[in-house]
């Protein structure tokens, strides 16, 4: 978590909730986006993601709390006087007007003078790389150029905040790769706040400096990307983050960070971040690929590398180029997924043959049971 | 299989095809026929003097009786046709936009029962509304806001603001479709970017809003530039609608070659209209017929 005091904080939500008749959209949600920060909010649709996002730009106003941006409170201000700027889902440039006007289109609205907003509209090209690109019409555009000019026209109001919904989402997988970068490459030259919704966790993960992970209107989890992958604090943020194999048991003793749980693969032995005490029900999350797998499932089979052995055979495995995923069916009849980078030293048990999946006790936690 | 297709589509247009032959192009010939001979007694039609002179147009520029009931005519479809515009768009943009999906349906219906009755009888409502005895001046007079009752009857405006109750619909619907494809984000992003629900409605919703409104304007100007009923209603004897010398042409006067003059230049007239209107708009007639 970052530390208010320790910078400027842009974007401040203090028990935000609101409810449309009898749901509650948002529930509590407090959070502080610091100045110049690539902050993500993710999580599934219908979680209250984009109502905190129309929230934000006045779309809405919220039921409890307080929205406070640059430090001022927002209640009652409507969109067109707030800091904000928008990039909406399907973008929304305005058909009826070419690039140039696109783009010049918040700057008329503030009345600058067709000069200035010559030269401005002509420095934002630059930076999103379509020089010479004004006098083209919208529907001339390729699904990455609209992007960036919606990109362009958002910026040119130097918004204290810019707010992103799922911009992405439209655009073809290779795409998408490629405008992450671009994304987090324009942020980087402008340095505003950029607050960006997604239900991707692989956009979150890439771009953010922190994610925010929601469910059902609450914040489930903020941190740095590899704390909301590896650190996990709610068994949601572990199912929803990345992939993840879950076996339930029971705790048993607690000793020096780590926790023994007696489960029906045996007993396994890992991190214990929530502090859980012995003779409480509980998961044990491992994800794919910080488990190997060996051949033979013989108790004295050598385990490498790990405190923990779960015995099964191997299923199907799943080439997939840069990895082989591989399903390991476990005595209980449990699957576990297993991934393993392809470098080709690696080898592999056979298809249907004995095989043990191993993992330390540093790659493994153990979070409470509960609704997932 | 799309030469089987072409084929199909060929015999179905028949009947459409003959239905304009024979009752629009065939007798409008006629008509224009008509428009270019004297009147001349029964037993000359179609002698040695029955040739064709242009006295008719002629007659037409220089008689001022004749040209300026066609200017008033023209006046009040052309102010049929904004107040349409101004009328229907609150509608149109309330029935697109801001009614909920349950509501449009109801509305949609509630704006269309008027319309299953005849126009002659949705007229004559009008006149039991604005005589002297009628229900509006019913109320004025108790709310005592006048203490004479007035008569709204046989005034300009009063026909105008009929015909525009009568021909509202026309606008309406094109608005409407055109309204409800314009993406509401398109809005919002407006007002993001820092414009007022003004600069919204100049800059967003009328630019899109166009194709719509020149498509209703052209209905609502031909209808109400080529109505009989309203300003024969509530226009009483004073004013003259240029159909109505047309029909007195026809009717009254048995000179069929003067009113066929007469209704080739209230054609030309909206045929000048639409055509001006696409020139203003910078609009094709398909892009206008395809509005939404």
């Amino acid at each position: 978590m970052s530390d208010p005091h320790r910078r400027d904080v842009d974007v401040e939500l203090v028990n935000v909730t609101k409810r449309y008749h009898d749901i509650t959209a948002v529930a509590g949600v407090a959070l502080d986006v610091g100045r110049g920060e690539f902050f993500s909010i993710l999580g599934p649709s219908g979680c209250g993601k984009t109502t905190i996002l129309r929230m934000i730009s006045g779309f809405i106003d919220p039921d409890e709390g307080e929205i406070l941006i640059g430090g001022r409170p927002m209640r009652g201000v409507p969109p067109n006087r707030r800091p904000t700027s928008l990039i909406f889902q399907h973008l929304a440039l305005f058909p009826l007007m070419n690039v140039y006007d696109n783009i010049a289109f918040g700057l008329r609205m503030r009345g600058v003078s067709e000069r200035e907003i010559a030269t401005r509209v002509a420095a934002k090209l630059d930076l999103i790389n379509l020089p010479g690109y004004g006098s083209k019409r919208v529907d001339e555009l390729s699904g990455g150029e609209k992007q960036r000019v919606a990109i362009a026209r958002s910026l040119i109001i130097e918004p204290t905040v810019l707010l992103l919904d799922e911009p992405l989402g439209a655009l073809d997988l290779k795409l998408r790769e490629h405008m992450k970068e671009e994304l987090k490459a324009i942020q980087h030259r402008v340095g505003t706040t950029f607050i960006y919704i997604t239900h991707d966790q692989g956009e979150a993960l890439a771009m953010s400096d922190r994610v925010a992970v929601m469910s059902r209107g609450r914040i489930e989890q903020i941190g740095t990307p590899a704390e909301i992958y590896e650190q996990p604090q709610t068994q949601f943020v572990a199912y929803f983050v990345g992939e993840n194999n879950a076996i339930a048991g029971r705790t048993v003793a607690v000793e020096d960070g780590r926790v023994v749980v007696e489960t029906p693969e045996g007993r396994l032995v890992c991190r214990n971040p929530e502090r859980l005490e012995a003779g409480r029900q509980g998961l044990v999350f491992v994800r794919p690929e910080k488990l190997r797998c060996v051949a033979g499932n013989e108790p004295g089979v050598e385990t490498p590398g790990g405190a923990n052995a779960l015995r099964g055979t191997l299923e199907e495995v799943f080439y997939e180029g840069p990895v082989v995923r591989m399903r390991v069916r476990l005595a209980s009849g449990r699957q576990m997924a297993v991934v393993v980078p392809n470098v080709g030293t690696t080898v592999l048990p056979a298809v249907g043959g004995p095989a043990t999946v191993t993992f330390s006790s540093e790659d493994a936690y153990a979070l409470p049971e509960g609704e997932p | 299989m799309s030469g089987r297709t072409a084929a199909a589509v060929a015999v179905l247009s028949i009947p459409a095809l003959l239905w304009v032959l024979l009752l629009l192009v065939i007798p409008q010939l006629k008509m224009l026929d008509l428009s270019l001979r004297f009147m001349l007694p029964y037993d000359q039609v179609g002698t040695a003097v029955d040739v064709h002179t242009l006295t008719h147009y002629h007659a037409f520029f220089t008689t001022p009786l004749y040209w300026k009931v066609f200017v008033k005519t023209l006046y009040a479809a052309v102010a049929v046709t904004v107040v349409s515009f101004v009328a229907a768009f609150p509608i149109a943009y309330i029935l697109a936009k801001v009614a909920a999906t349950s509501w449009r349906r109801r509305l949609l219906i509630l704006i269309l029962i008027p319309f299953w009755v005849n126009e002659i009888v949705r007229t004559y409502a009008w006149l039991l509304i604005l005589t002297e005895q009628g229900v509006f001046n019913q109320i004025l007079g108790t709310l005592g806001l006048i203490g004479e009752p007035v008569s709204y009857l046989y005034r300009d405006g009063t026909v105008i603001l009929g015909m525009t109750y009568a021909y509202m619909l026309f606008m309406i619907f094109p608005l409407y479709a055109v309204l409800e494809s314009l993406d509401t984000s398109l809005i919002e992003a407006a007002q993001d970017l820092g414009a007022s629900h003004l600069r919204v409605l100049r800059h967003i919703i009328l630019p899109h809003v166009v194709p719509g409104a020149v498509a209703g304007g052209i209905m609502v100007f031909m209808l109400s530039v080529g109505t009989f009923v309203v300003p024969s209603f509530l226009g009483g004897r004073g004013a003259v609608w240029f159909v109505e010398l047309i029909y007195r042409r026809f009717y009254d006067a048995l000179n069929w070659n003067l009113g066929s003059a007469f209704a080739f230049i209230l054609l030309a007239l909206s045929l000048l209209f639409v055509v001006g209107l696409l020139r203003l708009f910078g609009l094709s007639v398909r892009r206008v017929i395809q509005s939404p």
